[in-house]
């Protein structure tokens, strides 16, 4: 491939000795110091994350239910959990840390009774104190160890919890703001840490130190690098499969994709998805499937031209070419009829959603009143941020699919955080007053108590609406929904909530993420789950190579 | 020596605090809230008005600044909600990879284009010469991350000689393999400016009168080109200084393709999330490194050229 | 060729002392310059900036070339000391001693230069390296030429040479570099530098048209004194006749790479015989009246069209069609008739058709 330099050809070219470097380097031997170090038999999984950090390994953590995913669920329990180790139904809470609870006919008081012989990883024992500590912690501002930061990204799973008390040393009983059946849900999301190890570090300090009673243990974590996870022997669901998991924060899908093929990681977050078939053809495991979370736009109906408009936001929804857009990113998506996908509970079963038809967009454009040409909407959408899936390709063809009906789209990119913060200032405030569409990329389902945020008109506490929907069925509906005793019912009021909403195309119902996420063939185990989180416990690395 | 030193700290003072006040307005003035991180999507506005509180987002601005610079001046950098640690601590972590990674790349980039100016320079229209200028023009036009994606997908992913990223300098093999593909990637434009200003440097040097009279007194190519090499380094340095302090400024791109979390990366994500207290701190930390790069090298060109001297004191 | 000329070693010029008579055999010329051709060439054109020049310079003697810019002289010099760029190609000889160092290999040419032949630039601003003392340079000079020195030793010939030049101070000197200097002092230091290897032949190339006036007239006089310190032969080229008259022995006039006159310095600039030399000496002795020179009609021809007769020939107001047509002969003048002393043998000649075929 290169030749030896020649003496008196004082340059070989540029390339030659990139390359000759490279070679040099590589001969001394390739050995990864982190790959391979253990050699028993669950292996190590190495995780190329699309979050630009390691998550905190705080309670909660950050970077979203990616945080969530591989760091919380991983290092915490919490009174519930989903079950994530299979792919057949949306999975619900089940008894993790509490092994069973009890609804009183009030709908507002829960009785959990607490599992035994939890020890966290510092080897202290899991009890009601250690719950009561933590609720203090997150709902309480005049507790000693109260963190302002973790009560507040931990808000929307606190927020109908009312009071807190130990019954005795494994029971606990916690009332709700009001009728409430879905307290299961929130407490998905509330994790426990070791009050020991808060009380010795304090709240500042407590990331380098995160003690759970999860299947892994933190092991070494270093801001912006990397964070190793060991697994704990003593986990209450008997110790997990692998060895090790093995965190590395990388925003760039080339880079990840690198990782994968080069062998420093065997698992791989969203590729760039024109990569999948040549990984297929590697031998790679690529997996897709429906879970719950989509790109759903949001009209701004605090005013025109959406208010008051159903026809101009239907013509919208059946001008988008959503099988076009899905087979520009390579089928890593899937074209969305509703907020949810079909086989959702939440899915409306007699309401078609929405498909492409632009003859009927341009005849519904005229009823809203509309020559073709006349409008042109403000659409303010984020350029990056995980879980957005690809926006530059996307909006390129809502723009022509918009252009064909006689729309035309002025694009208004914005940064994630501050897509973030037009959320939580509303379309209604003076600085975002003019867009007219605004990016939403929701974990559209994933929790009932989710809804809220992007349905309700009225919301409890009185958060931002952040575009304006109000509509009284939806919002009795979903009220509804979160005071039945049965999951049946609840669901029934979910889909009522559903038809109203898509009836009335409050949204741009256009894409569900298909979750790309690649492997190296030797993972073995891996469940895609319908959900955003992962069961680690049921892998392994390498059992028969 | 010693009061131009003198002379350029003071100098600095209001170079750095110019450069922190525009910093602050600047965050204060951009759209997004630093809370936008920390709350829940649904968060209520009492929610919100909390963490702002604790955050001291609503004090006056005059305030918030002169109680930043108060604190600085103590040494105390603050601590950032966001990144849940101490900003010196953060400042210092990163500022350590940046510095390994931009003086590798500085040294590689600067040597290898000094050698090759120099090769293209005394082989003015030579082969050499056409394609160090290739190089160099490509150097300048092919952006790094684009240099710095196709070497990781050659490397890493296709060869799997080089890991694709991570500092690792658990030993000093797997350091220098990990420095070997973000070195490329970040001092391509070093190299490629270096070359040129040097190649124009020698080329103007060697057009220079005194060359006739060190030819005429018998000096051999070799030592009449060590003369020329040293009138010709001081435009280049005056350039690698302005590289060196880019380089120690931390590339955000090539930071990120390699995860080599340093100053780039770092500043990135924090006026991502509006991370006021890390955005202030990593800023005076680059202003500082300008400043004191562009001293070190006035200093070195003041020792190599008696004309620089005479215009420095 | 015929136009090769001798020049008398018993010659002696003005400010020369006597010599007995009687004195010993007169040396061979420290410089014999043959045929000497530089063209430039490249893939377009070439141009022969120096066509067959001939001379020789006998050691303490000197030869002015006269001549405008852009006539060949700075290319000549710089064909004879080898320091012309390498796209120049040089032809004839040029013997140092008897040695022709155009045929030397590289290196061993290289140790004549600075060593028995050395030159002195036209801008002393800026033909010493600005980032080097003026003692680095020096003793670099020194070493040079003298390997088995040691660096004391050439510190200590430096301070002499700073001396030799009569520089002030010459110790703090050395510690200087040459922006603190002045022009003046920068042009000794280049002397110092030219004489460091004791050269039997000097080449300046109009050594003191970049310096103020009043420091001409001592930089010439430093020159002379100098010239007959080292021993040396010098070729002077410049286009200011007056250092011509005050300096040289021998006066060549140089036009479009030829010289197409050559006499003693009386003989040439007293009766020039070519029609061009007498142009020159027009436009200086009016110039030397304070009033406006009278430059010679029209520009130097391009060296890469050359006419096909005289080159003067389109400038000259005295031309017949021969001068168009037929390249002029070597005319030797009269010596009774031009040169009033009578005493030199050096022949005075013109490359000019009108001057009587004798």
């Amino acid at each position: 491939m290169t030749r030896p330099a020649r003496r008196g050809r004082l340059i070989p070219s540029l390339a030659t000795l990139l390359l000759a470097i490279s070679l040099l380097l590589s001969a001394c031997g390739q050995s990864d110091s982190r790959a391979g170090s253990s050699s028993t038999s669950g292996g190590t999984l190495q995780i190329a994350m699309s979050a630009a950090n390691i998550p905190f390994p705080s309670t909660p953590p950050n970077q979203g239910y990616e945080g969530y995913r591989f760091v919380g669920n991983n290092i915490y329990d919490a009174l519930t959990r989903l079950d994530l180790d299979q792919a057949d139904t949306l999975p619900t809470p089940q008894p993790a840390l509490a092994e069973s609870w009890e609804m009183a006919d009030d709908l507002m008081t829960y009785t959990f009774t607490l599992r035994q012989g939890v020890t966290f990883h510092d080897g202290t024992a899991f009890d009601a104190d250690a719950v009561v500590f933590q609720l203090d912690r997150l709902k309480n501002p005049e507790f000693e160890f109260y963190s302002q930061t973790d009560a507040a990204t931990a808000a929307s799973a606190t927020r109908y919890i009312d009071s807190w008390e130990k019954i005795d040393d494994h029971t606990v009983q916690i009332t709700t703001t009001q009728e409430y059946t879905w307290l299961q849900w929130d407490l998905l999301s509330i994790y426990f840490p070791s009050p020991t190890v808060v009380r010795e570090f304090g709240n500042q300090d407590y990331n380098q130190h995160a003690t759970g009673t999860g299947p892994f243990r933190m092991t070494e974590y270093v801001d912006g690098e990397v964070m190793e996870l060991t697994r704990y022997d003593e986990y209450w669901r008997g110790p997990a499969k692998l060895d090790q998991i093995i965190l590395y924060p990388q925003p760039e899908a080339a880079s990840r994709l690198s990782m994968l093929q080069s062998g420093e990681v065997n698992w791989a977050e969203v590729p760039s998805p024109d990569s999948m078939s040549q990984l297929e053809a590697d031998g790679y495991q690529v997996f897709l499937g429906k879970y719950p979370h989509g790109i759903m736009p949001r009209f701004n109906m605090f005013r025109e031209p959406f208010r008051d408009n159903l026809a101009l936001r239907q013509a919208l929804n059946y001008a988008l070419d959503r099988e076009g857009a899905a087979a520009l990113m390579n089928g890593a998506g899937y074209p969305a009829k509703q907020w949810v996908y079909e086989g959702h509970p939440a899915y409306a079963p007699d309401n078609p959603g929405y498909s492409y038809d632009p003859e009927r967009a341009k005849q519904l454009l005229a009823e809203a009143g509309y020559e073709p040409g006349e409008l042109t909407l403000n659409f303010g959408y984020t350029t990056g941020g995980s879980g957005n899936m690809f926006p530059d390709v996307m909006m390129q063809k809502l723009q022509a699919d918009f252009r064909a009906i006689g729309v035309e789209v002025t694009l208004t990119p914005v940064e994630w955080t501050v897509l973030i913060s037009i959320g939580l200032d509303g379309l209604d405030s003076e600085q975002w007053e003019d867009i007219d569409v605004l990016w939403a990329s929701p974990a559209a389902g994933m929790l009932p108590t989710g809804y809220n945020s992007s349905f309700m008109c009225k919301r409890p506490g009185g958060q931002a609406n952040a575009a304006g929907m109000c509509d009284e069925v939806v919002d009795e509906q979903l009220t509804l929904a979160s005071q039945q005793a049965e999951v049946a019912d609840q669901n029934a009021h979910l889909q009522q909530m559903m038809d109203q909403a898509v009836s009335e195309a409050y949204f741009l119902f256009w894409m569900h993420d298909l979750n790309l996420r690649v492997m190296s063939p030797d993972v073995q185990g891996y469940v895609h789950p319908q959900s955003w989180w992962v069961d680690f416990t049921t892998i392994s690395v390498g059992g028969d190579s | 020596m010693i009061r131009l030193v003198l002379r350029r700290v003071g100098l600095a003072i209001p170079i750095l605090v110019g450069v922190s006040v525009i910093v602050f307005l600047l965050m204060t003035v951009v759209p997004g809230s630093p809370e936008a991180g920390l709350v829940p999507e649904d968060a209520t506005p009492e929610e919100r008005e909390a963490i702002r509180d604790s955050l001291g987002l609503d004090d006056p601005l005059p305030l918030r600044y002169l109680e930043w610079v108060g604190n600085a001046l103590q040494g105390d950098l603050g601590y950032s909600e966001q990144r849940r640690r101490e900003v010196a601590d953060l400042l210092g972590q990163a500022w350590g990879n940046t510095f390994v990674l931009a003086l590798v790349s500085a040294i590689f980039g600067i040597a290898l284009g000094l050698l090759l100016g120099y090769l293209a320079g005394t082989r003015r229209g030579k082969a050499v010469d056409r394609l160090v200028s290739v190089l160099s023009l490509g150097g300048l036009s092919v952006p790094s991350f684009f240099l710095a994606i196709i070497l990781l997908a050659v490397f890493a992913g296709g060869l799997q000689l080089l890991p694709s990223g991570g500092a690792d300098f658990d030993d000093p093999l797997s350091a220098a393999r990990s420095l070997v593909l973000p070195v490329l990637s970040g001092s391509l434009i070093t190299m490629a400016i270096t070359a040129r200003v040097t190649r124009a440097g020698i080329v103007d040097v060697l057009g220079a009168d005194f060359v006739e009279t060190l030819r005429a007194k018998g000096l051999s190519e070799l030592e009449v080109r060590r003369h020329v090499l040293r009138n010709a380094i001081s435009p280049v340095l005056t350039t690698s200084g302005v590289q060196i302090g880019a380089l120690l400024g931390g590339s955000v791109l090539v930071e990120t393709i390699f995860r080599w979390p340093g100053m780039g990366l770092l500043l990135y994500n924090a006026i991502s999330a509006r991370d006021l207290v890390v955005v202030q701190g990593a800023t005076l930390v680059i202003a500082l490194t300008f400043v004191v790069v562009n001293l070190l090298v006035d200093l070195l060109q003041a020792a190599i050229d008696p004309r620089v001297r005479g215009t420095m004191s | 060729m015929s136009t090769t000329t001798q020049v008398s070693p018993t010659h002696s010029s003005p400010w020369l002392e006597p010599r007995a008579a009687g004195a010993p055999e007169p040396p061979p010329p420290a410089l014999r310059v043959t045929d000497l051709v530089t063209e430039f060439r490249s893939h377009r054109s070439s141009l022969r900036a120096v066509d067959g020049v001939s001379f020789s310079v006998p050691r303490r003697q000197v030869l002015a070339v006269i001549g405008e810019s852009g006539s060949g002289k700075s290319a000549m010099l710089r064909s004879i000391i080898g320091i012309n760029p390498p796209s120049a190609l040089i032809e004839g000889r040029v013997e140092l001693n008897g040695v022709d160092i155009l045929s030397l290999p590289a290196r061993e040419r290289r140790r004549v230069r600075g060593r028995d032949i050395s030159m002195v630039f036209q801008d002393p601003l800026t033909a010493l390296d600005p980032v080097y003392t003026i003692g680095q340079q020096l003793v670099e000079t020194v070493l040079k030429h003298r390997p088995g020195a040691s660096r004391a030793d050439a510190r200590q010939r430096s301070l002499e040479l700073l001396e030799l030049v009569q520089i002030p101070s010459a110790e703090a000197r050395l510690r200087a570099y040459p922006s603190q200097l002045s022009g003046g002092m920068r042009q000794r230091v280049v002397i110092a530098m030219a004489i460091a290897g004791r050269p039997q032949v000097l080449l300046a190339d109009e050594p003191t048209t970049a310096l103020d006036v009043t420091v001409q007239a001592r930089m010439i006089r430093l020159f002379r004194q100098i010239q007959q310190e080292v021993d040396a032969g010098l070729v002077l080229v410049t286009h200011d006749l007056g250092v011509a008259a005050e300096l040289a022995d021998e006066v060549a006039v140089m036009y479009a790479g030829r010289f197409v006159e050559r006499g003693t310095a009386q003989q040439v600039l007293t009766a020039p015989q070519h029609p061009y030399t007498e142009g020159l000496v027009e436009a200086n002795v009016r110039a030397g009246q304070d009033r406006r020179p009278r430059a010679i009609i029209g520009a130097p021809p391009s060296l890469t069209r050359l006419p096909a007769g005289c080159s003067f020939a389109p400038r000259c107001s005295y031309a017949v069609a021969d001068c168009w047509s037929t390249p002029p002969p070597v005319r030797t003048i009269d010596a009774a008739g031009s040169s009033p002393s009578g005493s030199s043998s050096v022949p005075h000649w013109s490359r000019c058709l009108l001057v009587p075929q004798q």
